[in-house]
């Protein structure tokens, strides 16, 4: 078990291991990069009080906010797999296991896989992660009324707190991943009808089924004067309590390269080479920008095309078009945002539909964006054996439409040596922060308060 | 009263030598304000479907009138007070008041020659008997109409072959009392027909599967309607289908019978000839795709190839990249350039996030070579409110097709043609003698001088929750006057007869084969 260390041991650790990699004479300043990123500092982060955070590291283990209640936010994002799931596609509401060994289950059967690689949580709690998800659809927009964009536009609940918060409402909404199918369950039925806000509706149903529980009901009275003072728990409460847990459980910044950032380490020889193809030669900065290693912003990189895609049950195709999905502009045709790299090399699968497990062969065809679609092998994905609707692969026009991938792109190759390649990867490692290598800044919960099981 | 002048008809007197008419871009003015009241439909989940309009002249004025459903607000009747030409107004009508109310169908059912009102509910269907003046009482007992206790999303009428009443098919919903609700819940559908003057039992056309729109029509044009059922696959999940009944016997087409299973999740049926063959082609509204299907002939249909552009998967307009949700769908020529147009209404359910929150109504004008191009956002009637329910008819009389819509939780929209130049037309209002006074099951076909023929099937149904009894309206383009026939239900075709453009006609049949055509004033 890697997470056994108590959360104090865990950050003085962190902080060891910090100062125990700068070893080595730091490199002088003028052979830095000229485009290297501020260290991220305490300003990044928003601040909660840890009896918050607690009450949110209870939640994100508790399957007490699924349909079924049979899975929990850490079962698909579990710090045994750098926060995701180590899978490709992940399975989600009717799985049962962990990583590569989730199987569904005979009886709760999963309708399809989930359309996307299940994203890393690192630092998605810092100020500067602006748009969340692959396509954006939950992402601070000043265009809006209230700031924000999310899926339920005008009709979305007030009270988040902030952009991961409003995030955290959305998965336990989605049949596949966290609510469940049809009649299993009160929260699936209302989901499916399409009855989320509202007394009636799903989010207050989980809500309800929350506050219910005593030592939940104790905790929100301690953390939110509002709920002391007689007002419900409601699920942006419980998405709150998430958000601050996520923060501060997943702030990754003590990488060796961040100890190279703050002039308190250095990088290995090769690293620094990867370094100046990364800032230089490779141009993977250019999107790849900023102390999270992202624009925020959204590229059509020509990445293989696996799954069921971004396609309702009531649609055809298996495409996943990405950005374009949510912004409407054709502009946007399977455009994805720049995913951040802190911690890349505990992330496998690699690409928004994780087609990769092999970083080396996702570095290969990335940097000559597109390059991939056509002899793409399905076997480079990790993909638990499962009785699927629509295949796996299937590039054809009306499956995922692998011409129009390619079409789409527009970014120019970049020819790197396979030495080069490898120097770049020793980089990638070093962005590996040996707090996210343990698992978080905090330990696994030993029960939480609803007494189901925990997925450790 | 309407004034009838008797129209001497001479062959060949009228010449269709005008010149083509020139291109034009068409446009509405908004005219929601003329309704009188904020009239939106509201309500819970038992009104995330319906909300539904019916548009009829309930006082002969020549005017259409408007019931509009209210799911849980008020349903009302808003009277036509235009003047010709002029700009599109209403007064508020006067009858009973009713609630939970998902739309509604006018048709003659007593063979008075007054439009009665067939009112569909969560929780008892209720017919009124028109007494003109757009005065309405509750039919007499000895209707013997079974209201039933159902949630009733859809409805068409036909007439069968020597009867005196009506035959009505009453779709229902999911059954709301299923305690394994609400998925695979879906509840029985019934026909009821005719027995003598007046209406028999009610007989299960089982399986239901959540049907949202219902249409009598003789699609393969062999002079005998079947009923289409379009369903609702978010309900029955997997163990449904699109239906098809042949009446005599009574029973659902199979696959061996040449029908296709197919899933959507059906909301609207449009049915119109496109193509010039007499044969309708269909227009199924659903999630994503709305689903246009070719008719073939021997009862065959195909899907469209999106090359047409009529599938209109996802909005035209907004940022929001997400499928469409489309209800009500109907065909009509907004332009009388002798080329049918198609009307969607579109919606999020409520608050569905696999779909657009703002979702466009769909205008799609059909071009010479018989594609559609998307003109909602050109013409201005591209709103992205929860809109359910629609009609397509003209409201002040001034030859072109204006749009109602009505919303879920928005105040329903009034839009006035005002596309100019626009081609000529003509106005059919289909009568006989006898129990089916306004000739349901009739067919009006046009010819223009280039001889191509436009079809029109006078249907009671469809839709979404709407039900439409104004005039057959023909766009004619440049045609200053065009043949007519038309083959009367159970009956043959008739001649062919030269009319004049521009008019609204009312055709009864004349002696003989030939027809006796009146023109309103």
């Amino acid at each position: 078990m890697l997470r056994k260390l108590s959360l104090a041991a865990t950050a003085l650790c962190a902080l060891g291991l910090a100062f125990g990699l700068s070893h080595g004479v730091p490199r002088a300043d003028e052979a830095r990069p000229a485009n290297l990123p501020a260290p991220l500092t305490d300003a990044d982060f928003p601040a909660h009080p840890m009896a918050e955070v607690e009450l949110g590291r209870q939640l994100f283990w508790d399957k007490i906010i699924s349909g079924n209640k049979n899975i929990a936010c850490a079962t698909c994002h579990h710090p045994r797999f750098g926060t995701s799931d180590g899978l490709s596609l992940g399975m989600g509401e009717g799985g049962i296991g962990l990583g590569p060994d989730r199987k569904p289950d005979p009886k709760d059967y999963p309708e399809q896989r989930i359309p996307r690689n299940a994203p890393a949580l690192w630092n998605t709690g810092a100020r500067g992660f602006t748009v969340l998800f692959d396509d954006g659809r939950i992402e601070v927009d000043h265009t809006r009324p209230s700031g924000f964009r999310t899926p339920l536009e005008d009709e979305m609940v007030k009270g988040f707190a902030s952009l991961l918060s409003a995030q955290t409402m959305f998965p336990v909404l989605a049949n596949d991943e966290m609510a469940g199918h049809y009649h299993e369950s009160d929260v699936s039925a209302l989901v499916r009808q399409g009855r989320l806000t509202g007394p009636g509706g799903a989010w207050s149903v989980i809500a309800k089924r929350v506050a219910d529980i005593p030592q939940y009901k104790s905790q929100f009275e301690a953390v939110y004067p509002e709920i002391a003072a007689g007002r419900p728990v409601a699920f942006s409460d419980i998405s709150n309590a998430i958000a601050a847990y996520m923060t501060f459980d997943f702030r990754s910044d003590t990488s060796p390269f961040d100890a190279y950032l703050r002039h308190q380490g250095a990088l290995s020889a090769s690293a620094q080479k990867g370094m100046d193809v990364f800032f230089g030669k490779g141009q993977c900065s250019t999107c790849h920008s900023g102390p999270l290693f992202s624009d925020m912003k959204f590229h059509a990189m020509g990445d293989p095309q696996i799954g069921p895609g971004k396609a309702e049950r009531f649609e055809l195709h298996q495409m996943d078009k990405g950005r374009m999905r949510v912004s409407n502009d054709p502009k946007d045709a399977f455009a994805f945002r720049t995913p951040s790299l802190r911690n890349v090399t505990l992330t496998a699968p690699y690409g928004h539909a994780g087609a990769y497990r092999d970083l080396s062969d996702y570095l290969k065809q990335h940097i000559h964006p597109g390059s991939g679609l056509k002899d793409y092998n399905i076997s480079s994905a990790v993909l638990p054996d499962m009785k699927v609707g629509k295949p796996d692969y299937n590039p054809a026009e009306n499956g995922a439409n692998y011409a129009a991938i390619e079409n789409a792109v527009s970014a120019k190759p970049v020819d790197l040596t396979d030495q080069e390649l490898e120097e770049l990867k020793s980089f990638l490692k070093s962005l590996e922060d040996p707090v996210a290598v343990s698992g978080g800044r905090m330990t696994i919960p030993e029960t939480v308060p609803s007494g189901l099981s925990i997925d450790r | 009263m309407a004034k009838f002048i008797f129209l001497l008809v001479i062959a060949g007197l009228m010449t269709a030598n005008s010149p083509e008419v020139a291109h034009s871009e068409v446009s509405f003015l908004d005219r929601s304000s003329a309704i009188p009241i904020h009239q939106s439909y509201e309500g819970d989940w038992n009104h995330f479907v319906g909300g539904g309009v019916a548009a009829f002249d309930c006082n002969d004025d020549g005017f259409p009138d408007l019931y509009v459903a209210g799911g849980s607000a008020p349903s009302r009747l808003f009277i036509n007070t235009s003047t010709r030409g002029g700009p599109i107004t209403f007064k508020q009508g006067e009858i009973e008041s009713l609630t939970d109310v998902i739309g509604a169908y006018p048709m003659d059912i007593d063979g008075d020659g007054i439009l009665d009102l067939v009112v569909l509910r969560d929780g008892g269907n209720v017919v009124f008997k028109g007494l003109g003046g757009c005065k309405f009482v509750r039919a007499p007992s000895d209707w013997r109409f079974t209201e039933g206790n159902e949630w009733t999303t859809s409805f068409s009428a036909t007439f069968e072959k020597g009867e005196n009443w009506p035959t009505f098919a009453i779709g229902n919903y999911v059954n709301e009392k299923d305690p394994n609700g609400p998925f695979e819940a879906c509840d029985h559908n019934y026909l009821i027909r005719p027995k003598g003057r007046a209406f028999g039992e009610r007989i299960p056309l089982d399986p239901g599967f959540c049907a949202l729109s219902m249409l009598f029509s003789d699609w393969k044009r062999v002079g005998t309607p079947d009923l289409r059922i379009s369903n609702d696959r978010q309900y029955y999940v997997s163990k449904g289908r699109e239906q098809m009944w042949r009446l005599n016997p009574l029973h659902e087409y199979t696959e061996a019978e040449g029908w296709p299973t197919l899933h959507i999740w059906g909301m609207g049926i449009a049915s119109r000839d496109l193509n010039g063959d007499g044969l309708p082609e269909i227009v199924l509204t659903s999630m994503a795709d709305q689903l246009l299907q070719i008719n073939l002939g021997g009862g065959k249909m195909k899907a469209a190839p999106y090359s047409m552009g009529a599938y209109a998967t996802t909005p035209y307009k907004g940022d929001d990249g997400r499928p469409s949700t489309g209800w009500h769908a109907e065909f009509g020529d907004i332009d009388n350039d002798g080329r049918d147009d198609l009307f969607i209404a579109k919606g999020n359910v409520d608050q569905m996030p696999s779909n657009a929150i703002h979702d466009p109504n769909n205008l799609l004008m059909q071009q010479p070579d018989g594609t559609f191009v998307e003109k909602g956002g050109v013409a201005g009637i591209g709103t992205t409110e929860r809109s359910r329910g629609a009609a397509v008819t003209d409201l002040n009389l001034d030859g072109k097709l204006d749009i109602v819509v009505v919303n879920r939780r928005a105040q329903m929209e009034v839009w006035q043609n005002s596309t100019e130049p626009s081609g000529h037309y003509i106005s059919v209002d289909l009568r006989e003698p006898g129990a089916n006074s306004h000739a349901v099951g009739a067919i009006a076909e046009v010819r223009l001088p280039d001889g191509r023929i436009l079809t029109q099937e006078h249907t009671v149904g469809g839709g979404h929750a709407s039900g439409d009894a104004g005039p057959l309206h023909f766009g004619l383009g440049a045609a200053a006057s065009v043949e007519i026939r038309v083959t009367w239900p159970w009956g043959k075709p008739s001649d062919w007869t030269r009319i004049a453009a521009d008019h609204a006609v009312r055709i009864s049949p004349g002696n003989g084969s030939a027809l006796t055509v009146e023109t309103k004033e």
